[in-house]
Parts: C-alpha cells; sequence; structure tokens
C-alpha cells in the first residue's frame, strides 16, 4: 500500500497543485516540481487545471512533472488523455527531464485499478526525459523505442503484464542506469514467469545499468535464482529484491552468488528470511538491507507471504 | 477533603477505563463511589447520589455480556421492524464478535440514560457528560447532523440506505464513488465498510466477516480487515450491515504518515484539546484495536508542521462545542493529504481511553479531574510543543 505522496523528486521539492492551490502564492517553479492533482470533490476537469499551470509562471524551466489523480475519484479513468495533454505541451515544458505519470495514494485510487494507457508517445515529445516513472500497470504500453537520454525507467504496479517487459526488451534505451520495476502478483495483472526476465539481464541490453530493482513480486524467489548469476550483475551497483515474498529458499540462492558481496547495495527489505537465515546473509553480504523482515500471514492451515503493495 | 466533593461513576469496576478515573481522582483527595451497571439496570442507584456527589461520570458499559442482553431486553419492543433483532431464548453471544441488533441495543441504552438522566435531575447531579449528548453520540446520523448544522466539517453524507441497491442509486445520484458504511450505533471498527464503485464493479474494505448460518447471512467482527470484490458478498455484506441501521459518509482520501494511512484522535476536556494520538493502517480502515499503531503527536508535528496540529485541535474543540453540557469527548478526524484539511469522523463520549498516552505529563483522566475540580486548570496556551 502506498499511503504517501512523493514530498521531493530528482532532489526537488514537490509542489502539491491542485485547483485550490493555483490561487495561493506558490514556489519558483524552475526549482519545484509540481504535483497536478484533481481532489476527491472533483473540483474540475483535469485539462483545465493542466492549461492553467502551463499558463504559470516559470513552467518553460521547471525541470520536472508530476501527475496526481488525474480523475478526481474516478478511479477507472484512463490516461490517455493525461498523456496528450503532456505530448502536446512539450514545446511550454522544455525543460522537462523527468516525469512521474501517476503519484496516487491508495487512499485516492488502488494501485490496482489506476488505468494507464500507451505512454510511448511521451518519449518522441520528450527526446531531452531522463527519468520516467509510472504507477499502475493496467493498460499500460511503453511501446517498442529508442531513447538516448533516458537514465531512468521505473514502472509500479501490483500486477505488471508481461507485455511491459516485452516492450521494454525491444526498446533501446543505451543511457538508463536505473530500472525498477514492480513485477506483483496474479491477482492485479502480473501474468509473466522469469523466462520474460530474461532478455532484461543482458549487459548489451543496458551497457550502463546501475540499479537492477525487480521487486514486490510474488515470485520473488524465482527471480532472484534468475539474477543472482546473471552476467550484468557484474556491472551494477545495486541490486534490489525488496518488498516481494522472499523467503530462505531466495536466501539460498543469495548465497550461492558470491559476486552479490561486491555490490554496493543489496535491498532485501520487506522480506520474510528466517532469522537464521538472515544472519547467513548479513554475514556474506554486509552489503545488504535486512530492514522490515515480515511475518507470513497464517489462516487456518494457509500460509501467506503477501508482497509489500498488490491491490 | 470535604465529602461533598466525592465523584460517582457508573461503570463496571474492573474495566480500565473505571480503574484510570479513579487512580486520577484519588490522586487528587476525591473519593470515588463506583456504581456498576447491573445495579444500575436494576433500578438501584446509590444513595450518595443524594446530594454527596459533585460530579457523576458515565462510563462506558463495556462489554460485558450479561450487561449487552439487559440492554437489548430493554429495547426488545422498541426497535423498528426494518431492523435485525435479537429476541431469542439465549444470550447474546458477544464474545464471537457478532454484529447484530445493535439497533435494538440503542433503544435499550438510550432508556437506561433517559432514567439516569431522570435520576440525576431528581438528585442534581452534575453529569461529566450529559446523558442526551451521550444518545447523541451515539447515533452517528444524529451526530453528523448537529455538527454540520453547527458548520463544522464533516464529510457529505448520503441518505441512509435501506439494502445495497438503494446505496448504489444514492451514489450513483450524487455521483459519489467512495464511501465509508457505518453501522449507526456501533463502536470503533465494528461495523465500518469503506467502500469503492470501480467501473461498474465494487471492492470493500471491512473488518467484518461474513458467515452463513442457515437461511441468514451473519456479520462477525474480527481482527483482521479483508477485501470483499465480488459481487454477491459486497451485496450480502451491505445487505445485513443496513439491518443494523447504517449511516452512509462519502470517503474523503486521509492523509499518509510512516507507511500508514492515519486519522487522529483528539480528546477534548472541558473546551480544550488536549491529547492528540495518531492511529495509522495498512488501507482505509484505520481504528486503534485492528492492529494499527499509535504515535506520538510530535510525529505529526513534523509532517504537518504546527499549523496542522492547530487545524486539528481547533476542529475537534469546534466538534466539541457542539455539546455544550458535556466535559469530555474523544474527537476523531480525517486529516486530507498534505494535511490541508481536516474534518471530523466522529465524537466518543467515551473516547478518553488511551492507555500509555500522556499529554503535559498526565493522562487523560487525570487531566480530567484537574478541570473537573478545576484545579491547575486551564492548561498552559502554548501548544502543541515545537518540534526543531
Amino acid at each position: 500500500m502506498i499511503s504517501e505522496h512523493l514530498e521531493s523528486w530528482l532532489g526537488f521539492p514537490v509542489q502539491p497543485l491542485g485547483f485550490e492551490e493555483l490561487n495561493e502564492d506558490l514556489p519558483d517553479l524552475s526549482r519545484t516540481i509540481c504535483r497536478l492533482y484533481i481532489g476527491w470533490e472533483s473540483e474540475g476537469p483535469f485539462t483545465e487545471l493542466f492549461s492553467r499551470f502551463l499558463e504559470l509562471k516559470g513552467v518553460d524551466s521547471t525541470p520536472g512533472l508530476i501527475i496526481g489523480a488525474y480523475a478526481g475519484d474516478d478511479s477507472g479513468a484512463e490516461s490517455t488523455e493525461t498523456v496528450e495533454l503532456l505530448v502536446n505541451a512539450h514545446t511550454r515544458l522544455r525543460s522537462l527531464r523527468g516525469i512521474f505519470l501517476g503519484d496516487i495514494i491508495s487512499e485516492e485510487n488502488e494501485i490496482s485499478w489506476i488505468q494507464q494507457s500507451d505512454v510511448s508517445p511521451l518519449f518522441a515529445a520528450y527526446p531531452q526525459l531522463e527519468n520516467l516513472a509510472v504507477r499502475g500497470g493496467n493498460g499500460l504500453t511503453l511501446g517498442r523505442v529508442v531513447h538516448d537520454k533516458l537514465k531512468s525507467l521505473v514502472v509500479q504496479s501490483g500486477g505488471l503484464p508481461r507485455s511491459v517487459l516485452a516492450d521494454i526488451a525491444a526498446s533501446r534505451f543505451p543511457n538508463l542506469e536505473h530500472l525498477e520495476l514492480w513485477l506483483g502478483t496474479d491477482n492485479y495483472g502480473w501474468d509473466g514467469t522469469v523466462a520474460d526476465l530474461q532478455p532484461l539481464l543482458d549487459p548489451q541490453q543496458f551497457p550502463r545499468l546501475r540499479t537492477l530493482a525487480l521487486r514486490n513480486s510474488e515470485i520473488q524467489n524465482e527471480v532472484v535464482a534468475a539474477v543472482a548469476h546473471a552476467p550484468i550483475v557484474t556491472q551494477l551497483e545495486t541490486l534490489d529484491f525488496s518488498m516481494g515474498n522472499l523467503s530462505d529458499v531466495g536466501g539460498e540462492a543469495l548465497l550461492k552468488s558470491p559476486q552479490l558481496s561486491r555490490l554496493k547495495k543489496l535491498d532485501l527489505h520487506y522480506h520474510y528470511l528466517s532469522p537464521e537465515m538472515e544472519a547467513r546473509i548479513r554475514q556474506a553480504f554486509p552489503n545488504a538491507d535486512l530492514s522490515d523482515r515480515q511475518e507470513p500471514d497464517k489462516y487456518g492451515d494457509e500460509v501467506y507471504r503477501n508482497i509489500a503493495v498488490s491491490e | 477533603m470535604g465529602a461533598a466533593d466525592a465523584f460517582t461513576l457508573i461503570g463496571d469496576p474492573d474495566l480500565n477505563r473505571t480503574q484510570g478515573f479513579v487512580r486520577a481522582a484519588n490522586s487528587a483527595g476525591v473519593d470515588v463511589v463506583v456504581w456498576p451497571y447491573s445495579r444500575a439496570l436494576a433500578g438501584d442507584w446509590p444513595s450518595a447520589a443524594s446530594g454527596r456527589t459533585a460530579w457523576t461520570k458515565i462510563e462506558s458499559p463495556g462489554r460485558n455480556p450479561a450487561t449487552h442482553q439487559l440492554l437489548l431486553n430493554r429495547g426488545a419492543n422498541r426497535v423498528e421492524s426494518c431492523f435485525s433483532t435479537w429476541l431469542e431464548r439465549e444470550p447474546f453471544p458477544l464474545g464471537s464478535g457478532l454484529v447484530r441488533a445493535s439497533r435494538q441495543w440503542f433503544h435499550g441504552w438510550c432508556d437506561l440514560l433517559q432514567e439516569i438522566d431522570r435520576v440525576g435531575a431528581a438528585c442534581g447531579l452534575n453529569f461529566v457528560n450529559a446523558p442526551p449528548d451521550i444518545v447523541t453520540m451515539f447515533d452517528k446520523a444524529a451526530c453528523h447532523a448537529l455538527l454540520q448544522a453547527a458548520g463544522v466539517p464533516v464529510p457529505v453524507a448520503l441518505a441512509p440506505p435501506q439494502n445495497l441497491d438503494e446505496l448504489l442509486a444514492t451514489m450513483e445520484k450524487t455521483s459519489t464513488r467512495r464511501v465509508f458504511v457505518k453501522t449507526c450505533h456501533g463502536s470503533a471498527a465494528n461495523g465500518v465498510v469503506a467502500l469503492a464503485m470501480h467501473r461498474g464493479g465494487l471492492r470493500a474494505h471491512t473488518a467484518l466477516e461474513l458467515a452463513r448460518r442457515s437461511e441468514q447471512m451473519q456479520l462477525h467482527a474480527t481482527r483482521r480487515v479483508r477485501v470483499y470484490d465480488t459481487p454477491a458478498q459486497v451485496r450480502q455484506l451491505i445487505d445485513a450491515l443496513c439491518r443494523e441501521r447504517v449511516h452512509v459518509e462519502e470517503w474523503v482520501p486521509k492523509a499518509g504518515l510512516l507507511g500508514r494511512t492515519i486519522d487522529v484522535r483528539v480528546v477534548v476536556i472541558s473546551d480544550r484539546a488536549c491529547h492528540v494520538v495518531l492511529r495509522g493502517g495498512h488501507g482505509p480502515i484505520t481504528n486503534l484495536h485492528l492492529g494499527s499503531i499509535k504515535a506520538d503527536e510530535e510525529i505529526l508535528v513534523r509532517a504537518a508542521g504546527s499549523a496542522g496540529v492547530n487545524l486539528v485541535r481547533t476542529t475537534a474543540e469546534r466538534a466539541a462545542a457542539c455539546f455544550p453540557k458535556s466535559r469530555c469527548m474523544g474527537i476523531d478526524l480525517a486529516l486530507t493529504p498534505g494535511f490541508r484539511k481536516a474534518f471530523v469522523l466522529e465524537v466518543n463520549a467515551f473516547g478518553d481511553l488511551l492507555e500509555g498516552s500522556d499529554w503535559l505529563g498526565a493522562d487523560t483522566y487525570t487531566w480530567q479531574v484537574r478541570a473537573l475540580l478545576k484545579q491547575d486548570w486551564p492548561p498552559p496556551k502554548s501548544q502543541p510543543t515545537q518540534v526543531s
């Protein structure tokens, strides 16, 4: 569950910007990133908010833009129109280095209900874009694109369609440094297997990759086993298997890959490792973040290891 | 200490809340006559009530099965036909968490409170919380209407439905896609459903469990929040809940803190907001006993600033001011994301049990006793504490 909005992004403070804030004093937009949102009272259409945002002083020098709850309390609204607005505004938003599409907390709309769309036009409209983050996997298409400047690609979901993995594998992001995918659960749209991840583990695919995060997965043990020995690991500084249902099976797989000790960080926070396994991993990998250990839920004979963010 | 300064407490002696108040009063040198509900329900009133008592505090009837059954019996002939009843021979299975006959219970409770009020008037008692106020606080629809009429910010209420179809029609008509459905007379999370409409489907978060018993669906309060999202289950859930009489409000999105969704309990004593406690949960249901956290007010100051905390405190005081004859209430509020707005969700007549929660070095009972005795009262105005 995501309960809080970003307060800063890309090193800049975030200013929430709904219809109400439009009438208030706003900070210098060249050093602030706005989160555009429509409140639950649906104060007006997003298109109007967006066009009034574009009229603000300094918007042409604003470094990034976060799209929040773009449809108020209408949980089923697709992001298609929002993507169009962004694309059409590219000349006005000429300093944009980052776009976060969907900083929407669970109290506004559940991550599994956010209805994304084809966001590939953003790549063509913003050739200087360095950071793209998307929350919500439903309906999401990244397209098969070539983008030379993109450094960070994040897709947060409660269940990622394998077609998104195929899109990434078929695209070219030669300067990508940070790839973060929340794989999720098949209850909410995950329909892949570790085989779908294999193309992403090829060093030639991402020659400059430094952070690989394959997290929030209900097959976290298999993901770990597939990645721990992959050749791409040698070029990484951070490997992130957090927020999933990692248990001792995955722990054993980690221990068989001594090269992981060379990482700057091995992020395993939110995990289901036993205290014994935790101790062995801490011994082998002093770089490991083992915080936020979870206890499985037991109902009758059933044991549940829930991932951090699903519904 | 003169005899005239003794207090009377109507409540069961073995409850934490009773003991907390007695301890605080005793520390101030005041005796407390504790009068259990079993005697009150039998029409047996303390002779001390005639003149010796400075203040009378009505405590929660608690979860005593015998008390619960006696209140049900008292309300048996008053409950409207559209609401569920408990007229069986065997005692109500309180320990099972069964949610049923809450309207009947409310009628019994009102009747007892009216009797307490009559006895009080005859003996000249001063109540900490006036019985008619407690009646209103135990009726979420009436309480909401009172607050709204006074201009206190509350979520928009929807017309009370008899079943899911009526609820959906009202949601459609008012373009409301997300609501809280609460039993009018329930306490805590016993009978709260967070219901959201999505592309023609519905999803319900609740700590209630649906169980089939012969022909009827039963609701049980549990400590685990679950999700119902099949049409049949949501229908059974809401239809069964409506038989308890429900109050429906729009779902105001709540702020998050420490990775949780939070709401705020403020204890207002003699018009002053005192203790502020954060409650947080993984999901829309944030009540304390469902494994939520309690966090210090300082955390809120850090996140929302003094302005945010002052907003919470003043809004709580405005809600409490709607009950001028009551001196101790627990006000539950929602803060919207960014801590921009505060809405009053509930007013609890017995909202002062906050174990381990001190404000300016003292618990809720100690501050209450100070306010009643007008000793070390009022507290200094320089709250909340600044956090560096």
